[in-house]
This record gives C-alpha cells, sequence and structure tokens, in this order.
C-alpha cells in the first residue's frame, strides 16, 4: 500500500511518456542533426568517460519535456561560442546553427505550457481572499518545492497525498468560518478600559464568566490600562485565560484598541507582542496617540493551538527593543570602555528606582490597552460587508443558495463562470440538502468541493485558447506577481473589458500596485528567495555585555529588512541598475543606525537615510550588514560563502555545488591555526577537485574581508578568531596579533581590485549586464513559473538591449518583461 | 467527527494501583491480529527531564556481561529485555540542556529565541506516518498539556503537537465514540468528505481534458493523491465500522488517588499506553515523564528527606544545589532516587507487555520503548544517556551496555535503526550515518519486515 501510489503513477508517467514519444518517433531530426554533433563535440567531456559537470550527452535519444532547461542552457553556451571549449575542435557555422535551429523548434513545439498551482504563500492568500478572513492559513500547510530557489516554479509545487489530506482540512476550517443564514453565536468578552477606575473591577464580569486575567495591570483612568516593562530590553505581560473547551475549533477573534505613551522624549517606540493559545501572532509597533489609537484585529484558527483545560491563553506584552540613553540617568552598560563597538556607540540601560517615580516620569515607554474584546466562537457573516454583494431577501430557497455559490465561485476561481461549470457543485448543494443538512451546512460542502476544482487549485495559463479565461488568467499572473494574492476589483474589471494586453493599460497596472503598500507581497518573497535571505543573522557577541543579546532579534530582523526596504525603494522610484551595487543612500531605522554608528533615528520604521560620505561600505546591498552576516552563519569559511553567493546573485556565474566527496576546509583544525585566510585557501586550491570552483569563488570573496560577522565594517582582523555557538548566541574573540584586512581579488573575467570600493565599481563598469541578465531571469521564473527558454532568453535580449543606454532602470525592467510574450503568451 | 467528552455516560471509579495490574485479555484483540498478515509494530518513548544522575546511571563496563548500574536494579528481571546505549550525540553537542524536550526526538539544533523556534519532524511522527492506520496516528502524553516544553512530537513542518496530561481526555480520545448518535455523526462527516472530493475529482477531470500534455501530468499528481486520500477515508471508516473495542471500561482507572505523585502518574499513563496497544486504538505513544522546572511532585520531598538534602523546587534539583559535585552530592541523589523509580515505571510497563501474547511471542516482542534524556553534568547535547527495550522479533539484540567516544555517534543512528526495525521505508534521519549494527541480532531471529 505504500509503495503502490507511486508506481501507478509511475506507470501513468510512463504510459503517458510512451504516447509522446511514439508521436514524435516519425521525427528523426535527432539522429539526424544533433547526434553527429554531439557526438564529434561534446561527448569527449560529457559523454560515456566523463562526465564534466555532470553532464552526459550520450543517453539523450530525443527531445524530451522534462529536458528543456538543459537544452535552453545548450542553446546559451553554443550560441555564445563557449562552447566547446576553444581549446576543442570547433563545429562550422552551419553545423552549429542547425542544432540551434533544432533546439528552438522542439522547444516551441512542446513547450506551451504555464498552468501551475497556487504555492503554500498564494493559497493562504486566496483563502484569506474568497472567505474575507484574516486567518493565516499557510501554517498548516506543508513548504512547497523550489525552483531556482522560487516557490513559484511549476515543477517545484509537486502534490502528495499527506499534501492534499491538509488541504481538505485547511479547505474546511476556511468554509467552517463563514455563515449564511445561521444568526452570530458565541459569547463576547469586552472591556473598555479608559472608562474603568479600579483595576481589580475591570474585568469583574468577565471573571463571572469563568475568564481569569494576570498581570500587573496598572489602570490610569480615563487613559486604559499599562503595559509597562520595568526596564528597557525587558517587557510587561498581560494574560488571559478564556474558557473554551479543550476540543474546541474554529476561528477566535481578538480585537484590541491600543496607543502608545511616552514619559520623555528620545524614547523609543514599544513593541506588542501578541500570542494567542502559545503561538506567535504579530509583533508590531505601536504608535498610535490616544486620540488616535490603533485597532488591531486578528482571527486565529483554533484548531492548531494548545488549549488547556482552563481555556484558551491569550498574552499581551510589551517590549522595547532598542537600546538607548535618558539624559539624567546612568548607563549600565559595563562593556569594556577600551572595547567600544565599532561606530562609537554604546549602549544605555537607565537605572532607576520603580518606587520612587510614578510611571509617568519613568523613562521607558508604555503601551496602553484602550479596549479588548475576544470572540472565542467567532463565524463570519459572509459575504464580507467590504464586497457590497446584496445580502437581501437572504432566505432558504434554491435561487439564494444558488447565487450565494456564484458569488463564491467567481471569487475562488478569479474568472466569470458558466452555468454548465456551476452546475455539479449546485447539484452537490442539493444532494446535501436531501441528506438533511441545513442551508448553511450544505452550502459549506458545496463551497468546499469549489476550493478543491482545479481553477481554484491551479493558475491558468495567459494563452489559454477561451479569451475570457486567457484574459482572467493575465489579470490573476499579474495580481500573485505584484500582490502574492488574486486580483482586485480594478484588475477584475480590467479583464473583464478585455483590456489586459494592452500595453498601456499593463504599464498603468504596474505603476498602480507598486504604489500600493501590498506590494509587499511582491518584493518580499521576491528579494527573499532571489537572495537567499532566509539565512539566519549572526551578531557577533564580542565585546558587549548581555545586553547585546537581548536587543539582537529586533536587530536581525532590521537587518534582513533593510535590504529588502532598499531594493522596494530602487523599484518604486525606479532607479537604474547599477544602484543596486553603488549608491549614496541606504534604508535605516533606530537600531541600524546605532549598529552602523549613524546619529539616532526614531522610530523603528525604514526610512532613507543618506551615507555619509566617509562611510567606507557606501551604499548598495553588498555592503548591507545583513548580507554579509548572513554569509557567516555556517562557520569559519565565509569567503567562500560570500565569493559564491556574490557569483550566483550578482554576477550571474554560478559555481556548480561543491563535489561531495571533497573534505570540508577547517581553520580550527591544529595544523591550521594561525595561517591566513588566503594561505588556507591555496592549500585548498592544491587540491586538483576543489581548484575548478575555487579560483573563481575564492578571489570574489576576499572583496568583503571588510565586513566582520555582525556585518560591520572592520579595518583590521586578527590572526585568529575563537567562535563558539550555543542557542543561536555566537561568542567571538580574535586572538593574537592584529593585521590589515587583506581584500585583494579578482573578478571571474580577471579582473583585479585592491579594495571594497574598486570591486563595487568593476561590477558596476564591467558586470552590469551579468546583473541585469541574472536578476531578469529569476524575475521571469519568479513570474511565470519556469525557467526562461531560448525564445524568452531573445526577448530578453532584446528587452537589455531597450534599456541599456537607460542604465537598466528597475521598474522600466519589470514593466517590459510583463508586457512581453515571456508573460503574455504567445 | 471529533468525539465529544461525555463523562457523566462512563463511570468510573476510584481505584487502588495494585488493583490495576492485569487487564483483562481482549478477545476483540485476538481477532484484529488473526485477519492481518503481521503483527503491528509499536513504539513508546520516554523523556526524562532535567538530567539523569549519572553517577548512578551509566554501567561501570560494557559488552553483553556488564555490570547493572544503580538505578537499573529495577529493570534486572528483564536484563535480557533491554540495552544501555552511553553517550548518543546531538549536532556534537552544540545545544544546551533546556532545550531537550524540543530535540530530544527530533535532533535539530533549535535556536531558543522567542517568537523564533524553528523545528524538524521528531522520530515518533517519522514512525506514526508509516505504523498505521489506526484510530488515533499518535498518542502524545506528558507531565502538562501544551505545546513547547510539554510536548516531544512535531509534525512533518516541524510544528508540535499538543500533548495531554489528562488521563480522562486520553481516553476519551482513544476509542471510536460508544455513542451511536456520535458514531453516526462521524459517518456522515466522512460521507461529506467523500461527495465534496467527488465533486472536486469531476472537475479536476474536465479542466485535465481541455489542457496540453504538461499541464495534464500536473494535474494527475493532484487527482493520485486525492485517490489516496479517498483511500485512508475508507480505512479511517473501517475502523469506525469495527466500533469501539469491548472490555471492562469501569475498571480502567482515570482517577489518581495523590494529587501530585510522580510515579502514580507515569503510572497510570502507562496502563492507558498498555490499554491502546492491547486494543490496536495507536501504535505510537511519546510521553514526556516531566519538566525542567517542575511540577514539584511530592516524591521530591520524600527523596530529599532520605537523601538529607534541603527540600526544594524540581528545577533546584536538577541544578543539584552548589558545592559539592561528587557522587555524595544530596541533590544529585535525589535524583538517583527518581531515575531509578521511572526505571521502575518502565520495569512494571514492560512486565505488563510481557503478559499479553501476540504473535509467536508477546506484545514486549513487537514493541520498541525507548527511556532517555539529557545528562545532568554537562548539560548539553553531547551526550543523551538512552536506554532501549523490547522489540526482539523486531531484530534488536539486548542485554548490552554499549559506549561510544563522546561526539561520535549521532543519536539519530539510533532513531534510524529503530524506525527500520519497525518497518518504516527510511533511510536516514537528521544526522544519521547508518543503522547501529551492534544493536541488531542475526537475521533468522528476526520475522522480517
Amino acid at each position: 500500500m505504500k509503495i503502490s501510489p507511486r508506481w501507478r503513477l509511475a506507470c501513468i508517467l510512463a504510459f503517458l511518456l510512451l504516447n509522446v514519444s511514439s508521436a514524435l518517433s516519425a521525427d528523426d531530426s535527432f539522429e539526424k542533426v544533433v547526434t553527429p554533433f554531439l557526438k564529434r563535440y561534446c561527448y569527449a567531456c560529457h559523454g560515456p568517460e566523463k562526465q564534466t559537470a555532470g553532464i552526459r550527452y550520450d543517453r539523450i535519444t530525443s527531445y524530451q519535456a522534462g529536458d528543456r532547461d538543459l537544452w535552453t542552457m545548450v542553446h546559451a553556451r553554443l550560441a555564445a561560442g563557449e562552447m566547446p571549449p576553444r581549446s576543442r575542435p570547433q563545429p562550422t557555422e552551419a553545423e552549429r546553427k542547425s542544432v540551434l535551429t533544432w533546439i528552438e523548434e522542439h522547444q516551441r513545439a512542446q513547450d506551451a505550457s504555464g498552468t501551475r498551482r497556487l504555492n503554500r504563500r498564494e493559497v493562504a492568500a486566496a483563502l484569506r481572499d474568497v472567505t474575507g478572513l484574516g486567518i493565516d492559513y499557510a501554517s498548516a500547510f506543508p513548504g512547497d518545492g523550489t525552483v531556482a530557489g522560487f516557490d513559484t516554479g511549476a515543477d517545484g509545487l509537486q502534490d502528495t497525498a499527506d499534501g492534499v489530506a491538509q488541504w481538505m482540512q485547511v479547505t474546511r476550517r476556511a468554509v467552517d468560518g463563514i455563515r449564511f443564514l445561521e444568526p452570530a453565536a458565541g459569547k463576547v468578552f469586552s472591556a473598555d478600559l479608559r472608562s474603568v477606575k479600579d483595576a481589580r473591577q475591570a474585568f469583574d464580569p468577565w471573571k463571572a464568566n469563568g475568564a481569569q486575567v494576570r498581570g500587573q495591570a496598572i489602570v490610569r483612568p480615563g487613559l486604559g490600562m499599562l503595559l509597562q516593562p520595568r526596564a528597557p530590553g525587558e517587557s510587561d505581560t498581560l494574560n488571559f485565560s478564556i474558557p473554551v473547551a479543550t476540543s474546541q475549533q474554529g476561528v477566535l477573534r481578538l480585537t484590541l484598541v491600543v496607543s502608545a505613551m511616552k514619559p520623555m522624549n528620545g524614547l523609543p517606540n514599544s513593541r506588542l507582542w501578541v500570542e494567542v493559545g502559545g503561538k506567535d501572532i504579530d509583533y508590531c509597533e505601536v504608535t498610535g496617540t490616544f486620540e488616535k489609537p490603533q485597532q488591531l484585529v486578528y482571527e486565529v484558527q483554533l484548531d492548531d493551538l494548545a488549549i488547556q483545560p482552563k481555556g484558551i491563553n491569550i498574552q499581551l506584552s510589551n517590549r522595547v527593543e532598542v537600546p538607548y540613553a535618558v539624559p539624567g540617568f546612568a548607563n549600565e552598560d559595563r562593556s569594556n570602555p577600551k572595547d567600544p563597538p565599532p561606530g562609537g556607540t554604546g549602549l544605555f540601560r537607565p537605572a532607576f528606582d520603580r518606587k520612587v517615580l510614578p510611571p509617568e516620569k519613568q523613562p521607558v515607554p508604555f503601551v496602553v490597552l484602550q479596549r479588548i474584546d475576544i470572540e472565542p466562537n467567532y463565524v463570519a457573516a459572509w459575504p464580507p460587508k467590504e464586497w457590497k454583494a446584496e445580502s437581501s431577501d437572504r432566505k432558504d430557497d434554491a435561487a439564494c443558495a444558488q447565487r450565494l455559490l456564484t458569488l463564491w465561485m467567481e471569487r475562488a476561481w478569479r474568472r466569470p463562470v458558466t452555468a454548465a461549470e456551476q452546475e455539479p457543485f449546485l447539484a452537490l448543494y442539493h444532494k446535501l440538502r436531501q441528506q438533511a443538512l441545513s442551508f448553511d451546512a450544505a452550502l459549506r460542502g458545496s463551497f468546499q468541493a469549489v476550493l478543491l476544482s482545479a481553477p481554484f487549485r491551479y493558475l491558468a495559463a495567459p494563452d489559454h485558447p477561451d479569451a475570457t479565461i486567457a484574459q482572467h488568467a493575465i489579470a490573476s499572473r499579474l495580481s500573485f506577481l505584484l500582490l502574492g494574492a488574486p486580483p482586485d476589483d480594478e484588475l477584475r474589471r480590467l479583464a473583464g473589458a478585455g483590456k489586459l494586453r494592452d500595453p498601456a493599460v499593463l504599464d498603468a497596472q504596474v505603476d498602480r500596485l507598486l504604489a500600493d503598500p501590498r506590494r509587499q507581497g511582491f518584493i518580499r518573497p521576491f528579494v527573499t528567495q532571489w537572495l537567499e535571505l532566509e539565512q539566519p543573522i549572526t551578531i557577533a557577541q564580542d565585546h558587549l555585555q548581555k545586553q547585546d543579546f537581548r536587543f539582537a532579534r529586533y536587530l536581525k530582523a532590521s537587518m534582513r529588512e533593510e535590504t529588502i526596504a532598499y531594493i522596494t525603494q530602487l523599484l518604486v522610484e525606479n532607479r537604474p541598475a547599477r544602484e543596486l551595487i553603488v549608491s549614496d543612500w541606504t534604508m535605516m531605522n533606530d537600531i541600524l543606525a546605532i549598529h552602523y554608528g549613524y546619529p539616532p533615528l526614531e522610530g523603528g520604521y525604514l526610512r532613507k537615510v543618506k551615507l555619509r560620505p566617509d562611510d567606507p561600505r557606501g551604499g548598495g546591498i553588498l555592503g548591507h550588514a545583513g548580507i554579509q552576516s548572513m554569509l557567516c552563519w555556517m562557520g569559519d569559511n565565509w569567503v567562500i560563502y560570500r565569493g559564491a553567493w556574490t557569483l550566483r546573485h550578482i554576477l550571474d556565474h554560478p559555481p556548480p555545488p561543491p563535489p561531495l566527496e571533497v573534505p570540508e576546509l577547517n581553520p580550527s583544525d591544529a595544523q591550521n591555526k594561525g595561517k591566513t585566510f588566503r594561505e588556507l585557501l591555496k592549500q585548498h586550491q592544491q587540491d586538483a577537485r576543489c581548484a575548478v570552483c575555487h579560483q573563481t569563488i575564492d578571489p570574489v570573496g576576499f572583496a568583503f574581508q571588510n565586513f566582520d560577522l555582525s556585518g560591520r565594517w572592520r579595518d583590521v582582523e586578527y590572526e585568529s578568531y575563537t567562535r563558539n555557538e550555543l542557542d543561536g548566541r555566537v561568542v567571538w574573540v580574535g586572538v593574537g596579533k592584529t593585521r590589515p584586512v587583506d581584500t585583494i581579488g579578482r573578478l571571474p573575467r580577471g579582473e583585479e581590485f585592491k579594495t571594497f570600493a574598486e570591486f563595487k565599481q568593476l561590477i558596476v563598469k564591467e558586470y552590469q549586464t551579468d546583473l541585469v541578465r541574472g536578476l531578469m531571469k529569476r524575475l521571469i521564473v519568479y513570474a511565470t513559473g519556469r525557467k526562461p527558454d531560448v525564445a524568452d532568453m531573445k526577448t530578453l535580449t532584446a528587452i537589455m538591449e531597450e534599456y541599456q543606454t537607460k542604465g537598466y532602470p528597475l521598474r522600466d525592467l519589470l514593466k517590459a518583461v510583463i508586457r512581453s510574450r515571456i508573460f503574455l503568451g504567445q | 467527527m471529533n468525539p465529544k467528552t461525555n463523562s457523566i455516560t462512563r463511570r468510573t471509579f476510584l481505584r487502588g494501583l495494585g488493583g490495576m495490574l492485569a487487564l483483562p485479555y481482549l478477545e476483540i484483540m485476538a481477532e484484529a491480529t488473526a485477519t492481518e498478515e503481521r503483527e503491528p509494530r509499536r513504539l513508546a518513548c520516554f523523556y526524562i527531564p532535567g538530567g539523569i544522575n549519572h553517577y548512578n546511571w551509566f554501567p561501570p563496563d560494557t559488552g553483553f556481561n556488564y555490570t547493572i548500574a544503580p538505578s537499573h536494579k529495577p529493570l534486572e528481571h528483564l536484563r535480557d529485555e533491554f540495552s544501555v546505549l552511553t553517550n548518543l550525540s546531538h549536532i556534537q553537542g552544540r545545544v544546551s540542556g533546556h532545550v531537550h524536550p524540543y530535540n530530544w526526538l527530533t535532533g535539530h539544533n533549535i535556536n531558543l529565541t522567542p517568537g523564533t523556534i524553528t523545528n524538524t519532524i521528531s522520530m515518533d511522527q517519522v514512525a506514526a506516518k508509516y505504523l498505521g492506520p489506526t484510530w488515533l496516528p499518535s498518542l502524545v502524553l506528558s507531565f502538562a498539556d501544551g505545546v513547547g516544553a510539554a510536548t516531544l512530537s512535531r509534525n512533518a513542518l516541524g510544528v508540535d503537537i499538543p500533548a495531554t496530561a489528562n488521563y480522562r481526555t486520553v481516553f476519551e480520545r482513544l476509542f471510536p465514540p460508544a455513542d451511536q448518535a456520535q458514531i453516526k455523526e462521524a459517518q456522515a462527516r466522512l460521507a461529506l468528505d467523500r461527495s465534496i472530493l467527488d465533486t472536486a475529482v469531476g472537475n479536476v477531470k474536465d479542466v485535465q481534458r481541455r489542457l496540453g500534455y504538461t499541464d495534464r501530468q500536473r494535474l494527475d499528481q493532484y487527482l493520485e493523491s486525492i485517490r489516496d486520500v479517498e483511500k485512508r477515508l475508507a480505512d479511517r471508516e473501517a475502523i469506525l465500522n469495527r466500533g469501539r473495542p469491548k472490555f471492562d471500561e469501569e475498571s480502567v482507572c482515570l482517577e489518581p488517588r495523590g494529587k501530585s505523585r510522580m510515579q502514580e502518574h507515569i503510572e497510570l499513563m502507562m496502563d492507558l499506553i498498555v490499554l491502546a496497544f492491547q486494543t490496536d486504538m495507536t501504535r505510537v505513544v511519546t510521553h514526556s515523564l516531566g519538566g525542567e522546572g517542575g511540577p514539584n511532585y511530592e516524591e521530591y520531598k520524600e527523596w530529599a528527606r532520605e537523601a538529607g538534602a534541603p527540600v526544594r523546587g524540581a528545577h533546584d534539583f536538577h541544578h543539584k544545589g552548589t558545592g559539592n559535585r561528587g557522587a555524595d552530592n544530596p541533590d544529585g541523589k535525589v535524583l538517583g532516587m527518581r531515575d531509578r523509580m521511572f526505571c521502575a515505571c518502565l520495569a512494571r510497563l514492560m512486565d505488563k507487555l510481557k503478559a499479553i501474547p501476540a504473535k509467536n511471542g508477546t506484545l514486549l516482542d513487537y514493541t520498541v520503548l525507548l527511556l532517555g534524556g539529557s545528562q545532568v553534568t554537562s548539560h548539553s547535547g553531547k551526550s543523551f544517556p538512552m536506554l532501549l527495550a523490547g522489540g526482539k522479533k523486531l531484530g534488536f539484540r539486548h542485554g548490552q551496555h554499549l559506549k561510544w567516544k563522546p561526539d561520535t555517534k549521532p543519536a539519530s543512528d539510533l532513531y534510524l535503526t529503530i524506525l527500520q526495525q519497525l518497518g518504516c521505508p527510511v533511510t536516514s534521519f537528521k544526522e544519521s550515518t547508518g543503522p547501529i549494527s551492534e544493536l541488531l541480532g542475526r537475521v533468522d531471529e528476526f520475522s522480517g519486515p
């Protein structure tokens, strides 16, 4: 039973493959054109004897859909004259041409697919959209496979029985969260804390209903309840236990009205950490004022949470995550003053006696809870109010059921629905009614079937033969690209009017969506996956006391944000591609200003900051602390990791993965102690298996030697470092003599540099085309779900030529790809 | 579908510990196994919190003729049924002791910064994936309800599976509902799921017909997966239709006599485990025997009095107080007494399983029991003391003390060995390098997967 599904699948695949190959068997062009060419020019290195780079051609006998990307690569190398290598016999121009044409023709004939499943992120957005509930459905889904690192790749979006069983469970939760005719049910716990005089009485009605409240619970009449940490870096917590049965499922809705209060100037903002049933729900900066408070609404699915016998636990904590100084209070940082952190900014922990000072005078910011509502058994009325869909004459009849079903299907399928398409789902509703299910229950069953259907799960291809479906497919593709969510009203309207192949309309939509804050649904996942930002960031604890560790979590998050915010800014302002590498600005918030040693900034949001002219990092993502730090987490060989990362993501020169049998370079080995990294790498390169790649990787990696483990600038390095790690906390101490940092290196085509600044200038001068091509190739994978084929690469080359003189403005490039046949299909 | 709690209909009564020793042999069990091709394989993992007393735990010598350690005395009569494994590690010990409930069974290098705990699947859940189908895929027990440090099990995504410490909740969840109305409700839900899937499959096939070759393949994979899900629904329905196993429900003790007795809690849970295995309602169990910092069970006071240690909280005992760190440390002695109690509980469980006949042997021969935790000296991931018991018919060779050089043998190797002997088609687990051959008997001794 365990193996048979696989076998069945294998049989089906084999059967399908047989069908295809027999259909193509009349085509003997492979033996006539390609085999002789491969035999003469390629087998020597990629044949039965040798498989350089793991490629072997002698077993290929025809064009197979699965080899698509291999042929794209062969085409590129052949066309550029990179293969066969110059030292080998070269084919004639005619021979070369005939193979190139063969690849182009066969790819075009077999490559008409663009349908793919929604990934975990997208399906969560689609479920939120169709139900109107703000639940994080993705948390219950398994992660997806990737193509070239991206979760949108069609080949990565596989299905397994476990995944589909989970899909059933999640879609059931989604439909169980909404109601149609049923009245709102369930208890509501609510408290307006502004009007309460005595903290002990504030929650009396709750307690009468079985709820429990724990915490300091200081009430300021007229203001609200204070969440007041004792000191920076500490937190104050308010706990609620709301009685629900341990077996309860469904949705809990939590509504908070909060504002911030800062007794004195110069204090950072608090962050409110919301935890429900042991799960982190939110971690947001509180900036609202008493008059204009923030309203926070959370809907959480109870099924996955820990429910205690007393009920579900809701925890609100106020945290201050930025070290700061307060005039008039002593600095409690006991770090060695001779060993200041780079940038010269100390950490302050004001000493004070909280017994003496009333809350208004405490040098800590606090969060004021003005109002709290908890609905432990929330079922949302559907359709959501914002849709402004009809809700009059709602009654228990077939017509009403059909109206609601149409509304649901068109939203879920992201396109109009025909009566024939609707029929089976309506039939299911009627069948369930006959089985004595209620109106709501039967409709939920039918709705769930819609969520399991193909048009919800799969994105249609924009070259779908049905013009209406094709237009809406473009709307979906555009919207899942730029918002990470289903199309909004305007995109649906434009698709309905058939306007989404008009270049001007598309350009206007790109401008509109990139101006919308929802653009983070595009930029965040794209940049994170492009630059592999998921890797842990290392904060070395080398000269600071424990404060460093306490604030580090927020620093790490901010370091990652810097890169995302920087690229967001480049896109929104349509900056030229060179600014990815060189600029005079970056994005900073309060803690990054401290980390980089800049004048203090207020608030956790990132804003554009002009760099000091003497800042040796300069602008551009390569100087971002987050990037340089994350490339150190795997160990001491960061020259290699940083070099390889740069080749992969910046220079479009990906090195192959290291061969398995090669031992790792270990600088902490007894015989390696005290040697410089350059010496060690020379030693490593003596192994011929390593030299092939390391001769390219290592010289690039030396460009970043000015960045320490935490991504801060350094001018000297120690003879060696001892590095200890426990629970993600890194202690990193330089040992021995110091020496100036060694940053001499070489780019893949042989250009030499001596400093980080020279390195960046060389990239801008000599490798800008590589940088842009690499970025665009990744954008194409992300947007279409497939690696670019030969025809896509041709279109891309044309686009790049068009924008070369303008310096490759990034938003224009994005628009050009969206307007092209790469994105819109034939 | 969710079996609702209905504690009034099912009367239970208080019962002394002594009355629990033998459960009536279950007829239904015999029927179930007769129809099945092979005896079901089972796994139960028990975690010792707060570090063990290593002076009393590690036998001084290795091999088959090793001297039994003081903590293992209660297991002496079962000497041939278990082995002691020393110096198994996770991630070369690069993780501190406080996170061990999180990674004991996962081997993951987890980060304890609040809000950023990441983890991976635990060994028991890999087993649960392959050992079924049963009414419950696995049973996750603990000293306290909840997730985090209370549970040992993490699902395929590394998400905590909530544990339960309540005997009644365990009992209610363990069996299909007794109530006809509830069975009907569960059956109706299964029927509804089927209808929903049918409608969806119809649509997918419709859409598929209009697609090109590559796209058709993608939808094929989806259809294939749906077929597997339908098969699971059928399995569940079959179990539901077989109904609740018949046994003397009144005889099951669900109320502890003492309020805060550690041994009683563990024994009551172990009785439920025996019941679960015997009725074949689940084949995989994890049980965290206590927390790193409490609960402060009554026994600690008694042990402290006996050892001459000051009476204090469990966490403080785990830290062994201050000063003398040798074998005479009174706090350490308290831990030793506690470890001995754990072994006594395990011995009692093994005796019970041994008394239940199974195909060509006893239930113990088909059940793998793992008792382990972190150790108190370094309190790091360098050495997880482990005691492996049972499963002789699954190919285990017991009665030995195996010891490796520190930091050389990943605990994942043991987990891989266990999974493979349970018949799970896995070739690796986390850091595993290969199965531990020393633990395995000759091929002809074991019935084969």
